[in-house]
């Protein structure tokens, strides 16, 4: 799947995209040419080739923030895929498995958390368990998880009523080789849509609650909190906006897309895409020829 | 190809007649933005603020006395000199000892609900401040022991000691007055739902945290002289649209930040930002009852280590001035003497740290403030004191949690912020005093600064020698006290031109008189 996938124009610049964030990410403090939280007198510059996205209210360098910023928001972006998937895909597969309490029960938890809007929720759980990031990030990744429940649900079901499946069990296959050896493969595809898509919903998420100041402390730089403080002072720099909202519509961009790319590279239409290309390509060698 | 422009035609048609009318929808909008201004002589007040707390007795920031004062009328109230006026009380009279004040009311007033404005009212409020356990203002009343009912127009109280300060002390912030019935009724429901007042403008709805709508009140004594129909307060307004919506027409009166200043003067807009009108003054409170300032050599370094000309210049847009003590310059109680005691000097505050025996970084402390008010100002003093080897852990609260931590002196440091008080020695004991809402350190009072209260409250306030005593204490009172100046500056409001100015008066948001002219929009 992942030769399919790299055929894909769209999936190549997803990745490429999402490479370079990873390095930021990694090595961005590293990177950042100033000290992220060391002020100067030289406040709300403009970009120049000292500052080269300018400096901020303080006169600290705004390319040091953001990159300086990148390893909080992404690995908050982690968190909550990860909690998510976890919290969402194993239940998802298991509810098929284990027996109709289990079917049921887990069920209806996952509509109760449906039922909840996880901005909220989140604002909610850091009042109660304190102003952290760690914390609002368990609250939405576990909003997320009915998202990976109901798709590793859906998806076993249909390998759970296949012949082969049912032939297999007559055959007497244990329900964890089955797991393994047939739900796993098709489950997957759908599982990893469903990841990227949330990497790029977290980190919107994640995003916001630091534009509202929620679950960071000033002077701790975030893509959000930059965001917010740059709208303080529209007036002076009506432009300063535009750099972290960049780098989160670029990154959200790339999630998104890789999403896509997935999709039409797994299963039945990745098939059928990469014969259209063969098809093609062939059509276009006779042509030549 | 005939039939086809024969197909062509109606839709151009449709789309013409839809920008036609899509113009028109978009004019009568704006003619019914500048109509209201005009017409019916609405003010459209935009705020960033939040105002939750509506019983004066109740509110701790008296910078929110502007959203009050359109609601209650004080027993008196100030002119642009700043000398004590009738407002519902007539005049007032000391014994000759000083330490007994006997205030007439005005006859026939009532307040919103109808009950009557009388000696019994004021006792019963100022029995509140002394009692009820959420009062603001118990600090202030600190040296009014009781009040007792003469006759029904006349209330007499005594103080603790010689103290000339009383009027004022009952101007505006003060002594503003609620209506008895409805505080006795419900004083929750008075300060969160419902206020009565016997001010110029009644309550006609209020959103809680959102909007408040006020309404001309004809009872008001003073009514001839408001001219307003209509004022609606809106909270909680981003500040970044706060110009937008001037433009707009959303609002025609509106409370700015610093940097916004510069822009609405130049789209056309009225700007009020000068010290003789509405000032504030950007201090650190630090609390000498909690680990690490309960160690002075920690305060004095604290003190030497701040550099109040960094706040002004990064945060003031050009309307701000350093501070070395709460008041602005040009105040009676500014004591010049107090600008070279604690130069800005990061050297200094290492030797005192290093020579009380702390290693360098061993001072931390968590430092609380209001996230709407003080994020980048504890950002630069983080960084100050850093410089110094003190560690400052930023927690920034919502309004309500931070007022929790602060009013119960239960942090060790926070930032705060305030606007000055009526009474010049009200203003003082509120940062120095036992039981002042500013005083983190509070019950802690020094005995230098009481000794200097005392006989500035013995001092009429036309005396000859009463500033030089209101500076004394001044100074006593900061030497001795727990509260680090950082900035002053002055309050922005931006305003169409076609209301009138409104009265300059320290401090005070006066409505009297301010007018619409109309057709200038």
């Amino acid at each position: 799947m992942i030769k399919v996938l790299l055929r894909l124009p769209s999936a190549r610049i997803a990745i490429g995209v999402l490479l370079v964030i990873a390095v930021i990410t990694l090595f961005g403090p590293v990177l950042a040419p100033y000290d992220p939280l060391q002020g100067s007198d030289l406040t709300l510059a403009p970009p120049s080739a000292q500052h080269w996205l300018g400096t901020d209210y303080t006169g600290r360098d705004v390319l040091s923030r953001i990159l300086a910023g990148a390893p909080l928001s992404i690995v908050s972006t982690l968190e909550v895929a990860g909690i998510a998937l976890v919290l969402g895909t194993i239940p998802g597969i298991l509810s098929v498995y284990l027996g109709s309490i289990f079917e049921w029960v887990s069920l209806r938890l996952i509509d109760t958390l449906v039922a909840l809007p996880f901005l909220v929720f989140a604002v909610a759980m850091t009042a109660l368990l304190g102003n952290g990031i760690t914390q609002a990030m368990i609250a939405v990744g576990l909003l997320v998880a009915p998202l990976f429940y109901r798709v590793a649900r859906a998806a076993t079901l249909t390998v759970a009523q296949s012949q082969y499946v049912e032939a297999a069990v007559l055959a007497g296959a244990s329900t964890g080789w089955i797991v393994r050896r047939h739900v796993w493969a098709k489950v997957l595809p759908p599982i990893a849509i469903t990841l990227a898509t949330t990497l790029g919903l977290g980190l919107v998420v994640i995003s916001s609650l630091t534009f509202l100041g929620i679950g960071v402390q000033p002077p701790t730089p975030t893509w959000g909190g930059i965001l917010a403080s740059d709208l303080d002072y529209l007036p002076q720099k009506a432009y300063a906006p535009v750099f972290p909202a960049v780098i989160i519509l670029v990154t959200v961009l790339a999630f998104n897309m890789l999403a896509d790319a997935i999709r039409d590279a797994a299963g039945q239409s990745g098939r059928v895409l990469v014969g259209a290309r063969a098809a093609k390509a062939n059509r276009a060698r006779r042509v030549a020829a | 190809m005939r039939v086809q422009i024969g197909k062509r035609r109606p839709t151009a048609v449709v789309v013409a007649a839809l920008v036609a009318a899509l113009g028109m929808v978009l004019a009568g909008c704006g003619g019914s933005a500048s109509g209201g201004a005009g017409g019916d002589s609405t003010v459209r007040w935009g705020t960033k603020q939040i105002q939750a707390n509506w019983d004066p007795i109740v509110t701790g920031s008296t910078g929110a006395t502007i959203y009050l004062t359109p609601i209650y009328e004080s027993l008196f109230t100030v002119d642009g000199e700043r000398h004590v006026v009738p407002a519902l009380a007539s005049g007032y009279e000391y014994n000759a000892a000083g330490d007994q004040i006997t205030i007439t009311l005005k006859p026939g007033l009532t307040f919103q609900d109808g009950s009557p404005v009388d000696a019994e009212a004021v006792k019963f409020n100022i029995e509140r401040i002394k009692t009820q356990e959420n009062s603001a203002l118990k600090g202030s009343y600190n040296n009014v022991e009781t009040a007792t009912v003469v006759d029904p127009l006349t209330v007499r109280l005594d103080l603790g000691q010689q103290d000339y300060q009383i009027p004022y002390l009952l101007a505006v912030r003060g002594g503003m007055l609620p209506s008895k019935t409805a505080a006795q009724a419900d004083p929750g429901r008075l300060n969160t739902a419902a206020p009565v007042g016997a001010g110029p403008f009644t309550v006609a709805s209020y959103d809680p945290e959102s909007k408040i709508v006020l309404e001309k009140w004809d009872g008001y004594w003073d009514a001839a002289n408001i001219k307003v129909d209509r004022i609606e307060i809106n909270f909680g307004v981003d500040p970044s649209t706060l110009t937008a919506g001037l433009q707009s027409g959303v609002y025609n009166w509106a409370q700015l930040d610093p940097q916004q200043a510069d822009e609405a003067e130049k789209a056309g807009f009225d700007v009020l930002a000068s010290v003789d009108r509405h000032w504030g003054i950007q201090f650190l409170s630090l609390n000498t009852n909690k680990a690490p300032f309960t160690d002075p050599a920690v305060v004095e370094a604290v003190r030497y280590a701040v550099n109040p000309e960094e706040y002004s210049t990064k945060l003031g847009f050009g309307l701000a001035a350093p501070a070395h003590q709460p008041f602005p310059e040009g105040h009676p109680a500014y004591v010049s003497a107090l600008n070279a005691e604690h130069p800005y000097d990061p050297a200094k505050a290492r030797d005192i740290l290093a020579k009380a025996g702390y290693a360098d970084g061993s001072v931390s402390f968590d430092l609380s403030g209001m996230a709407i008010q003080s994020g980048q100002i504890a950002e630069i003093l983080q960084e100050q004191l850093k410089a110094v080897g003190i560690t400052a852990n930023i927690a920034l609260l919502d309004q309500a949690n931070w007022g929790k931590g602060y009013y119960s002196k239960s942090v060790a440091a926070s930032l705060f912020g305030y606007v000055g008080r009526d009474s010049h020695v009200q203003a003082l004991t509120e940062h120095y005093d036992a039981g002042g809402v500013l005083n983190l350190s509070s019950p802690t009072t020094s005995p230098e600064f009481q000794e200097a209260l005392k006989a500035v409250r013995a001092t009429p306030i036309d005396a000859p020698d009463y500033e030089a005593k209101l500076q004394a204490a001044a100074q006593a009172g900061y030497e001795h006290g727990s509260t680090v100046a950082l900035y002053s500056l002055a309050s922005v409001v931006a305003k169409d031109e076609s209301i009138s100015d409104p009265p300059a008066i320290d401090g005070y948001q006066s409505w009297k008189g301010v007018q619409f002219t109309p057709g200038t929009q």
